[in-house]
């Protein structure tokens, strides 16, 4: 059983030697994973406003491939945190009529795919319906024209 | 000593605003690949002395065309920027084209997603401010480039995207 540890002291991140879909790997698993993302929206009536939302995972899991103590795993684990925070921030400034549904699966994605690329991977039980739109609108910072 | 050289010139030379417009293959730092997504990729350069106007970055997130230009680069400070460093970016960028703060409240929400993860959400009016008012968005349109600034308060951090904006 992996204890799990709260991501302001990712860099303690307690990982483990476990096995993971069968392969011996690095192993850990977090609780309460957090972040807050914001974007800018313009109305038509030309008034700017704002919508942040702060997403909070209740329980993910990490894994890493051997080969690297555990300290570098944590280390390794906290920038690929890092590096997800500010691709879904740039994602949600082009993409501002995005719903909160569509930002959770972004982070989590990027959560992913910031491991994979260091050999590991991030997952939590999720299902992936997306909510209704709000009104139209237009994006003034980034704009990019996000279709669900 | 050659180390301080090297990092002198690469804050004259290699400001990571001036990466815009190059093909990733002329980035002088190795990028891995992180994702591509209708034809837009993503690329991670990490555990490098860079700069963005006098501050340093060690991270960035670069997205390419189809072609491999790079049209966006991101990273954040750990850090809200203080006036100081405000004031530099004004010196050399002038005054900024936006900078707001949230004025009033319109809507509060939380909300469980299916996902099982939360979401606490807060929309609200925008408002041209000053620098001491604690900013939410700074922006920036300079020659082709978006300079966005998003500042989050409570986290004590500050993102920064520079955009092509052709």
């Amino acid at each position: 059983m992996v204890g799990f540890s709260k991501l302001r002291e990712a860099f303690n991140l307690e990982y483990a030697d476990g096995i993971s879909n069968g392969i011996p790997s690095k192993v850990a698993g977090v609780a309460n994973i957090n972040n807050t993302f914001a974007t800018g929206k313009v109305n038509p009536d030309g008034s700017f406003f704002t919508h942040a939302v702060e997403l909070n995972i209740p329980k993910g899991y990490f894994t890493l491939s051997l080969g690297r103590t555990n300290g570098t795993a944590a280390n390794q684990t906290a920038r690929a945190l890092n590096v997800a925070n500010i691709r879904t921030q740039v994602w949600y400034l082009q993409n501002p009529k995005a719903s909160n549904t569509a930002l959770d699966q972004k982070w989590n994605k990027n959560i992913d795919l910031a491991m994979r690329i260091i050999g590991g991977g991030f997952s939590q039980n999720s299902s992936f319906a997306l909510r209704s739109l709000a009104p139209y609108i237009e994006e003034f910072f980034l704009g990019r024209t996000y279709q669900l | 000593m050659i180390k301080s050289i090297v990092f002198l010139f690469l804050i004259m030379n290699n400001p990571i605003e001036g990466f815009l417009g190059l093909n990733i293959s002329e980035l002088p730092y190795p990028a891995i690949e992180m994702d591509s997504e209708e034809g837009i990729k993503t690329y991670v350069v990490s555990d490098q002395e860079m700069v963005f106007l006098f501050k340093e970055v060690s991270l960035i997130i670069i997205e390419t065309d189809n072609k491999g230009i790079i049209k966006s680069i991101s990273t954040d400070f750990k850090e809200i920027i203080d006036e100081d460093y405000y004031k530099d970016l004004v010196d050399k960028l002038g005054k900024p084209d936006q900078i707001k703060k949230m004025s009033a409240i319109i809507n509060e929400d939380s909300e469980v997603l299916d996902s099982g993860n939360t979401a606490i959400s807060t929309t609200g009016y925008l408002e041209e401010c000053q620098f001491v008012d604690k900013p939410m968005f700074i922006k920036w349109n300079k020659l082709d480039k978006d300079i966005v600034f998003s500042i989050f308060h409570d986290q004590g951090n500050t993102h920064l995207t520079i955009n092509s904006s052709e």
